[in-house]
C-alpha cells in the first residue's frame, strides 16, 4: 500500500510527464475505441434498419436527398403524384412472375404540424398510410395497447416514443391541423423514426394537409424481388428510366452496401490503428527512458533507505499501470465521443452511442498493456542501478 | 573514545578495490585495514581522489572490495548475496550523502519515515510516526514537520537527511561529505549532532570531508592519499571549533 502511495504521489507532482505518457496511452485507445463502437454500432443500426423496414423498395421523388440510413422511408417537402402507383406497379408486376397475389404496394405521406392535446400543442410528424398494406407488410407490427385505427374514422396509431412523450393513450382525443383525432392504439417501440410518428389513413392525412392525391413515396414489398438480387437491379432500373422524377432504392440493398463498405474502410483504419499502438508504444517506452534517467538519483535515494529492486520495479509499475488505467479509460469515452461525432456528422448512421463495459474493460486492458509493456524494460534496467552509480549520475533533471 | 580492546564493530582486512575501465585498471583503494567501534565518530579525510567515498561505499556495503574482508560484529559482509545484502543494509546502516535531497513530492515527515514504506521493523509497529518527529523536533525541524523540501534551506534538507538516517534506528551511519554545501554555522550543527549520537547513542559514525576543522570534531581522522591510508590521528590534532 505504501508502494502505491509513492506512485500516487509521484505521478501528481510529475505532472508533465504523466501528462506526455497519458496522451501516448489515450490516443491509440481512443482511435480503436472509435473504430470499434462505429463499426458495432453501424452493425447493429443496419441490421436492425434493414430487418425492420420491412420493404423490398422505397419509391421517393428523384430530387430528394437520404442523408441518414434511418431516414429510409421518410420524405418531407416533396411529394409524388399519387397515381403513380399503378405505373409502378405494371412495371413489376410485368418483370416479376406470379406477383399478383404477393406484391403490396403501399404509398405514404408524411407532413409536420402540430398536435394539441388538453391545451397543450407539441410538434408532430405525421404519417398517412395504408394500415391494412403496412400490416401486411411487415407482420411483426403490433400494437401496446389498444387497437388498430379504422380507415375514414379519423382515428389515429401512436409511435411508441410519441405516444410516451406526448402522455397519449387509447382513447385521448387530440387536434391535428384543426381536425379531432382519437389515439386508438399506441405501438411497441422499435428503435426506428417511426416510434417518433403519428400515423393515420392516408386519405385522412391527404385531406387534413390539402395533399389529395398527392404521396411522398411508395413502399413496394415483393417476395419475387427479395430472392432474386439480380432481378431487383434491373427492376429498380426500369422503374428509374421508365418513370420520370422519381428514384427506387432498395433499403436492404443500401444498408448492406453501406455497412460493406464501412467494414472495408475499417479494416483499413484498423490496421492504421495497430502501427499506432506500436508507435505509441515506442513513444511511450522513449517517455519512460528519459523520466527515469532523470529520476536515477532517487532510485539511489529509495535504495539507501532500503528499497529493493522488486520494491522500486513494483513502484513504478503501479505508476505506469495507474496511468494505462486513466488514459485507457478516458480514451474509451473519447472515443464514444468520437464516434458519434462521427456518426451525427460524416457517417448519419442514427446510432445511438451505447456505453459497452466489454469495450470498456478491453480499452482500459490495452490501455494498461501498452503502457506497461513499453514501460517495463527500462524500469527493469534502471532499477538495478548500484547506489554508488546513481549518486554519480550527471542525469539529474 | 571507546576502549580499545573491546571487540570492533566493523573490521576491514586488507582492504583494495580495483576498478576496471576501458582505459585500463585503476586502484582506487588499496592495502586499508582498520577497526572501528562503536559510539565511534571517524573522520576520512584526503584530496579529492584518495579513495574517501570508495572506502565509505566498502564500508557500508554499497559496493564490495576487490580484496580484502569487510565484517560487521564478526560477520564478513562483503560476501553476502545482494538480497541479503539489502536486508542486511536496511538493518545495519543508514546512508546521509552529500547531495541526497529529500523526495520532493514528500514533507519532511514523511521522508523521514520514507525507510518504513520498504520495511517495518516487527517491534516497532504504531510508534513510528511519533519517533519521527521526536526525532525531526531534537533537529531543530519541529516546525517544519509539514513543509515540502522546496521550502526548506541547505542546512535544513541535511538534517532531514540525518533524521531519516536516524529512525531506522541502524549500527553505523556513513556520510559522505555531508557538509559540503553548507555554511560554518550548519556545518557545526551536523557534525556536532554526529559527535553527540555517537556519545548518547553509542551509533558508530564514518563521514567524508575536506574540511579539517570539522575532522577535529571526530573522535579519530583517517588520512587517504591515492588510495592508501596515509595517517591515522585523535580527532583532538586539531582545535576544536566553538559553538
Amino acid at each position: 500500500m505504501e508502494l502505491l502511495r509513492i506512485a500516487l504521489k509521484d505521478l501528481t507532482r510529475r505532472q508533465g510527464r504523466s501528462a506526455y505518457l497519458f496522451i501516448a496511452v489515450l490516443i491509440p485507445v481512443a482511435i480503436l475505441s472509435t473504430i470499434m463502437l462505429t463499426l458495432d454500432n453501424a452493425d447493429s443500426t443496419l441490421s436492425n434498419l434493414a430487418s425492420k423496414f420491412g420493404f423490398t423498395l422505397s419509391i421517393q421523388p428523384k430530387n430528394v436527398k437520404q442523408e441518414r440510413i434511418d431516414q429510409v422511408g421518410v420524405v418531407l417537402g416533396e411529394t409524388l403524384d399519387g397515381k403513380l402507383v399503378e405505373a409502378i406497379q405494371q412495371t413489376i408486376l410485368a418483370r416479376v412472375e406470379g406477383e399478383e397475389q404477393k406484391l403490396v404496394i403501399s404509398p405514404r405521406l408524411y407532413e409536420t404540424t402540430d398536435i394539441v392535446k388538453d391545451g397543450r400543442t407539441s410538434p408532430a410528424l405525421v404519417a398517412g398510410l395504408n394500415l391494412d398494406a403496412e400490416r401486411t407488410a411487415r407482420p411483426s407490427w403490433s400494437l401496446s395497447v389498444g387497437r388498430w385505427a379504422d380507415p375514414g374514422r379519423n382515428e389515429a396509431v401512436a409511435g411508441g416514443t410519441f405516444a410516451r412523450v406526448n402522455g397519449l393513450s387509447p382513447d385521448d382525443l387530440v387536434s391535428v391541423a384543426g381536425r379531432s383525432i382519437r389515439i386508438a392504439g399506441v405501438l411497441e417501440n422499435y428503435n426506428s423514426s417511426e416510434d417518433h410518428m403519428l400515423f393515420v389513413d392516408l386519405e385522412t392525412a391527404q385531406e387534413l394537409f390539402s395533399l389529395g392525391g398527392r404521396v411522398s413515396l411508395v413502399n413496394v414489398q415483393s417476395v419475387g424481388l427479395d430472392r432474386n438480387p439480380d432481378l431487383m437491379k434491373s427492376v429498380i432500373g426500369m422503374l428509374n428510366t421508365s418513370i420520370p422524377n422519381i428514384k427506387a432504392i432498395s433499403p436492404q440493398q443500401f444498408t448492406t452496401l453501406k455497412f460493406v463498405l464501412l467494414k472495408k474502410t475499417f479494416r483499413f483504419l484498423l490496421a492504421i490503428v495497430l502501427a499506432t499502438i506500436i508507435v505509441s508504444v515506442f513513444s511511450i517506452f522513449n517517455i519512460v527512458t528519459t523520466a527515469l534517467y532523470s529520476r536515477v538519483r532517487e532510485i539511489g535515494l529509495l535504495k539507501s533507505v532500503g528499497a529493493s529492486r522488486r520494491q522500486l520495479l513494483l513502484i513504478f509499475i503501479y505508476e505506469y499501470l495507474l496511468v494505462g488505467f486513466v488514459a485507457g479509460t478516458f480514451g474509451f469515452f473519447v472515443g464514444m465521443g468520437c464516434t458519434w461525432i462521427l456518426d451525427r456528422f460524416l457517417l448519419k448512421l442514427g446510432s445511438s452511442v451505447i456505453l459497452n463495459p466489454a469495450y470498456l474493460l478491453g480499452a482500459v486492458t490495452i490501455g494498461m498493456v501498452c503502457s506497461l509493456s513499453a514501460s517495463y524494460y527500462p524500469t527493469y534496467r534502471l532499477s538495478g542501478i548500484k547506489i554508488t552509480e546513481s549518486f554519480r549520475s550527471q542525469w539529474e533533471v | 573514545m571507546q576502549a580499545t580492546m573491546e571487540k570492533p564493530l566493523l573490521e576491514l582486512r586488507d582492504v583494495a578495490k580495483v576498478f576496471r575501465l576501458a582505459s585500463g585498471e585503476v586502484t582506487a583503494i588499496e592495502n586499508i585495514s582498520l577497526a572501528m567501534n562503536a559510539g565511534e565518530l571517524v573522520a576520512l579525510v584526503g584530496p579529492s581522489g584518495s579513495g574517501k567515498t570508495t572506502l565509505l561505499n566498502i564500508i557500508g556495503s554499497l559496493d564490495r572490495p576487490t580484496h580484502g574482508d569487510v565484517c560487521l560484529q564478526g560477520e564478513r559482509i562483503d560476501t553476502l548475496s545482494e538480497e541479503r545484502l539489502v536486508r542486511f543494509r536496511r538493518e545495519k546502516f543508514s546512508y546521509i550523502f552529500q547531495d541526497a535531497r529529500p523526495l520532493r513530492m514528500l514533507n519532511v515527515l514523511e521522508n523521514t519515515l520514507l525507510p518504513f514504506n520498504f520495511f517495518k521493523p516487527a517491534d516497532r509497529n504504531g510508534k513510528l510516526k511519533e519517533e519521527g518527529i521526536e526525532i525531526i523536533r531534537s533537529l531543530g525541524l519541529g516546525h517544519r514537520l509539514y513543509h515540502m523540501p522546496n521550502q526548506l534551506s541547505g542546512g535544513e534538507i541535511q538534517r532531514v537527511a540525518i533524521a531519516r538516517a536516524l529512525i531506522t534506528r541502524p549500527l553505523v551511519i556513513l556520510a559522505d561529505e555531508p557538509t559540503a554545501n553548507l555554511d560554518r554555522e550548519n556545518r557545526l550543527f551536523v557534525i556536532q549532532t554526529f559527535r553527540n549520537l555517537t556519545r548518547e547513542k553509542g551509533l558508530t559514525i564514518v563521514f567524508s570531508t575536506h574540511d579539517l576543522e570539522m575532522a577535529g570534531i571526530a573522535d579519530r581522522v583517517l588520512h587517504l592519499q591515492d588510495g592508501t591510508l596515509v595517517k591515522v590521528e585523535d580527532g583532538d590534532c586539531c582545535p576544536c571549533p566553538s559553538n
